[in-house]
């Protein structure tokens, strides 16, 4: 009997499977021909040919009327449906201090920035529609469009600008740091603004975009509000694509496309940002089709969301955090050079590559920038010095006159002062998400503990944030998160300077560094400032205030069966504004 | 307290589905209207139509062009349009004016009639109908029994002298399917003239065979020199062909001396949405424009030169149609394979649960 079943099950298994391979993995705009999610005229207008026929002519297929509605809103361009976007905290919704937030310019859609910038460090105008330097890069040029309106119908001019600027200043917000170079801002006219700084700026508009930027706000909203950590616009009045509707208190806040926005209008109509308390509620809504996007994923969240019939995920490669040893270079043993060079061969990162995630992690060889983002800016000659070499390791160890001994069993590494020697880890803040830190750890305590004789403790701060800031500059070692971006370009290597405003990240102290620094913020031709980025990175290659274990790519999750664009324009990056202001419906069920 | 509630409540609902039947209707603004170039047209006429359109930012409308007219052509662009029997589909994208032409086929009171659909607010509505009167061909007279002539129509210009003929002279007819006679013969004046008249045919003359697309009297002033022979050139619209149960080939110009004859006519090509053709005629006289079958239009065909060769332009059309609905589908060809693919789906389905079925069955016999 088993035998005669087995040809019918197979017939059947082989039609499941056929028709598992005919169900679209995702869905295009309809009427969308030619797959570039814009719907064209002419493919319009076959679009509403075999509508008319089909309803008015006795014909058959087509698009139905919904459908067809839909391919319209996109020719023309006006906004469609509504996208719902999860966060994770109160703070990723709209809050009062938002003039002084991270994410702004990039994260909000009601609030525009001069310019945001895009993975590649191209750079899109949002405000501004161009803008230039000086050639000595200590003057920048902005201009704004003409007709440009707040969201209450008040002109958007050059002294929204100055004000903008002015206001950081005077408040003294976090927000104004960012402009630390710049001595003023002065209108040429309504719709041309001059930055003009104490030094060269060859990346000014980097500095507007990121970490976290600048955004532009209503003079004529901003000027009677004395106090911006208690006080707010309550209309949430701003120039971009989206303004403010209305909000659930720590739930969700909606917005919607502004129609007279000065540059091209969302194809999408709201924009909901709703809360859920963990990533798995997020699935959970993501899978039952109550929110559309999703950001920031754990890799095997991602990983378990592929396959999934109508959702999409992207991989961001080196997307997500870079994660380094940092040594904090004037706390002991981190303040002896040659102990810092030792541990620098007895870092395992292929191994802390395989126990955070090895397909979703990529091992920096560098001595700081990421590769995959910062190109040929990486000086080829510090590549790969710092081989996992336990034997070289304990030799400098020994150069550097560290004792290493067993006792019990277990080797007990001795400093120059005959004490073991004994390191402290605090744990938290950036690097502590998805336990990246606690994994590190792990693998460390393996070499450095058990082979090279280092005790290692770990203190758990990751409920504590402000405590873990002030503790990493006491111990010697502590484990550091930044975003990728943050290992881009040369310009970046400023983190290792000691400025007058006083000790950065790693307490680190070069002279030779620090001018280099100073040099390569007055250099505005490209040839000389990779000569001195070479030079700035072999010095770290020397001196070694951090070691670099791996870039990690992030991963969204999106309705790839209601939506359109969402994955080019992940990967293309520029934020959020970016992102909302050109996905594309695709699904009749998005007019929600 | 509960009922005036329950009424209250009733009556507000009944009110609100009231204002939501009516307000999307009343909130769309779109405005049709269809204006003709006359409201009276003699039968075999063009007849202009403008749609204005207010308020439609993408959509369509479908007009129903009556059975006493057919539609005969548009500006708008090739691909904002097509024909499905009686209608004419137009795809609206921002047009607020489309125009476009219909020919006077059938005598009569008629009516046109349209929907539009904006696919935008996903609203639509009806254009006003429109009447419009079509009537016979007011014809003047035409002399002899050469029967009633249009006043409209006709007629003569002065003859050109055809370069390397010689004897030759050609006449331009402004009469709307004749185009044009070249006229051969001796000493023929330089100034040679011509008049053609459509006419009704007179009650002494049969009906031409196959179907007979109109009559015409053509005539020549006397001339001090003799005339051998007249080619006529004339047109027939390519849709009064197609609805014909003959091809182009079928069509002939008749020629009534005594009877009707046959000439030999030949397809010489097809312009602004008609075919051309030429006929040999030994001299005027009342002629009709007909048709029949080939094949028996064929054996009516007097053979006195060989013909030139010709497409066969209905099939051709009707290949190139069907290819060109294949290019301009793409929505059609992909459902295709799919259609195959679920063919597959079902026929391996119904062989795997039969087999089940069969499996189970054989099982109990067991």
């Amino acid at each position: 009997m088993i035998d005669r079943r087995k040809p019918g099950i197979i017939l059947l298994c082989c039609a499941v499977f056929f028709l598992a391979c005919c169900v679209p993995a995702s869905a295009g705009v309809p009427g969308d021909a030619d797959g570039d999610t814009l719907v064209s005229e002419g493919e319009l207008s076959t679009a509403i040919q075999g509508y008319l026929n089909a309803t008015y002519a006795g014909g058959s297929g087509g698009l139905d009327r919904a459908a067809l509605s839909l391919a319209a809103h996109n020719t023309l361009n006006i906004p469609y449906g509504q996208v719902v976007a999860a966060v994770s905290s109160t703070k990723d919704l709209l809050q009062p201090a938002y003039i002084d937030a991270k994410g702004v310019p990039e994260g909000s859609l009601i609030y525009e920035g001069l310019v945001t910038r895009t993975r590649d460090k191209d750079h899109i105008g949002w405000l501004a529609t161009s803008w230039e330097p000086s050639a000595d890069g200590m003057t920048w040029t902005f201009h704004i469009p003409e007709g440009a309106t707040w969201h209450d119908g008040e002109p958007v001019t050059a002294s929204d600008v100055v004000f903008s600027y002015d206001y950081l200043k005077e408040k003294g917000l976090k927000n104004s740091g960012v402009l630390k170079h710049v001595t003023s801002v002065e209108p040429l006219d309504d719709t041309t603004v001059v930055y003009y700084c104490d030094c060269c700026m060859p990346l000014f508009p980097d500095i507007l975009s990121t970490g976290p930027g600048v955004a532009i706000f209503p003079e004529h909203i901003w000027s009677i509000i004395e106090n911006p950590a208690k006080q707010s616009d309550p209309e949430y009045i701003g120039s971009g694509p989206f303004k403010y509707v209305s909000s659930v208190s720590g739930d969700s806040y909606k917005m919607e496309a502004y129609g007279n926005y000065h540059g091209t209008l969302p194809y999408v109509d709201k924009v909901v940002r709703k809360l859920y308390s963990s990533q798995d509620a997020q699935i959970l809504a993501l899978k039952k089709g109550e929110v559309d996007y999703v950001y920031d994923l754990a890799p095997a969240t991602a990983r378990s969301l592929r396959g999934e019939k109508g959702i999409g995920v992207t991989q961001i490669p080196a997307g997500g955090k870079a994660y380094e040893v940092a040594f904090t270079c004037d706390v002991y043993p981190a303040n002896i050079t040659e102990f810092r060079q030792a541990l620098s061969h007895a870092v395992n990162r292929n191994a802390m590559c395989m126990v955070i995630d090895s397909s979703a992690t990529e091992p920096t060889d560098t001595v700081f920038l990421v590769p995959s983002l910062a190109g040929d800016q990486v000086n080829e000659d510090t590549n790969g010095l710092y081989d996992c070499d336990l034997e070289k390791a304990k030799t400098m160890l020994a150069g550097a006159g560290f004792t290493l001994k067993t006792e019990g069993g277990k080797n007990v590494l001795y400093g120059p002062d005959n004490m073991p020697v004994t390191i402290t880890i605090p744990l938290g803040d950036k690097a502590s998400i998805n336990q990246v830190d606690e994994k590190i750890v792990q693998v460390l305590k393996e070499d450095w503990d058990a082979k090279l004789g280092i005790r290692i403790t770990v203190e758990n701060l990751q409920a504590d944030s402000s405590a873990y800031k002030k503790r990493i500059g006491e111990t010697a070692v502590h484990f550091d998160g930044m975003p990728g971006f943050f290992h881009d370009d040369i310009s970046r290597l400023d983190n290792f300077q000691k400025s007058p405003r006083g000790h950065n990240y790693y307490h680190f102290d070069n002279a030779t560094f620090n001018d280099l620094i100073d040099d390569l913020g007055n250099t505005m031709d490209a040839a000389q400032r990779q000569a001195i980025g070479d030079e700035l990175q072999m010095i770290l290659s020397e001196q070694v205030p951090c070691i670099p274990v791996c870039s990690m790519d992030s991963f969204d999750a999106y309705r790839s069966d209601r939506f359109a664009g969402f994955d080019a324009l992940i990967l293309e990056g520029g934020g959020d504004i970016n992102i909302f202001s050109h996905i594309k419906p695709a699904s009749t069920e998005v007019n929600r | 307290m509960n009922e005036h509630n329950s009424r209250l409540n009733s009556l507000l609902i009944s009110c609100l589905c009231i204002i939501l039947c009516i307000v999307p209707a009343a909130a769309e603004d779109v405005i049709v209207e269809r204006t003709l170039s006359a409201v009276d047209v003699a039968q075999g006429n063009s007849l202009d139509v403008t749609l204005s359109i207010e308020g439609i930012r993408a959509g369509g409308i479908v007009e129903t062009i009556p059975d006493g007219f057919e539609f005969a052509g548009t500006d708008h662009p090739a691909d904002r349009y097509s024909t499905s029997g009686s209608k004419v589909l137009f795809s609206v994208i921002g047009e607020n004016e489309i125009a476009y032409r219909v020919q006077a086929r059938a005598v009569g009171t008629w009516t046109f009639s349209g929907v539009w659909d904006d696919v935008v607010s996903m609203a639509n509505g009806t254009v006003p109908e429109s009447q419009v009167t079509v009537s016979q061909p007011h014809w003047g007279d035409s002399g002899g029994d050469g029967g009633s002539s249009s006043g409209s129509a006709t007629t003569t210009t002065a003859a050109t002298p055809v370069a390397g003929t010689g004897e030759s002279r050609v006449v331009r007819i402004e009469e709307q399917e004749i185009t044009e006679m070249v006229v051969s013969g001796t000493a023929l004046p330089d100034d040679l003239s011509a008049s053609c008249h459509q006419i009704d045919l007179p009650a002494t003359v049969p009906t031409a065979p196959g179907e007979v697309y109109s009559y015409y009297n053509i005539t020549i002033p006397a001339v001090n020199g003799s005339i051998e022979g007249v080619v006529i050139r004339f047109s027939l619209p390519v849709n009064w062909v197609e609805n014909q149960t003959f091809s182009a080939a079928g069509v002939s110009l008749y020629r009534y001396v005594d009877g009707w004859t046959s000439l030999n006519t030949t397809l010489t090509g097809t312009v602004n949405g008609s075919y051309t053709f030429e006929a040999e005629s030994p001299g005027c006289s009342i002629f009709a424009i007909s048709g029949k079958e080939p094949d028996k239009a064929a054996a009516t065909l007097i053979p006195t030169t060989q013909p030139t060769p010709v497409a066969t332009p209905k099939v051709q059309d009707t290949l190139a149609a069907s290819a060109a609905a294949e290019d301009n589908d793409p929505g059609e060809t992909s459902v295709l394979p799919l259609l195959g693919g679920l063919a597959v789906v079902v026929i391996v389905l119904g062989a795997g649960i039969w087999y089940l079925h069969r499996g189970r069955d054989a099982g109990k016999e067991e």
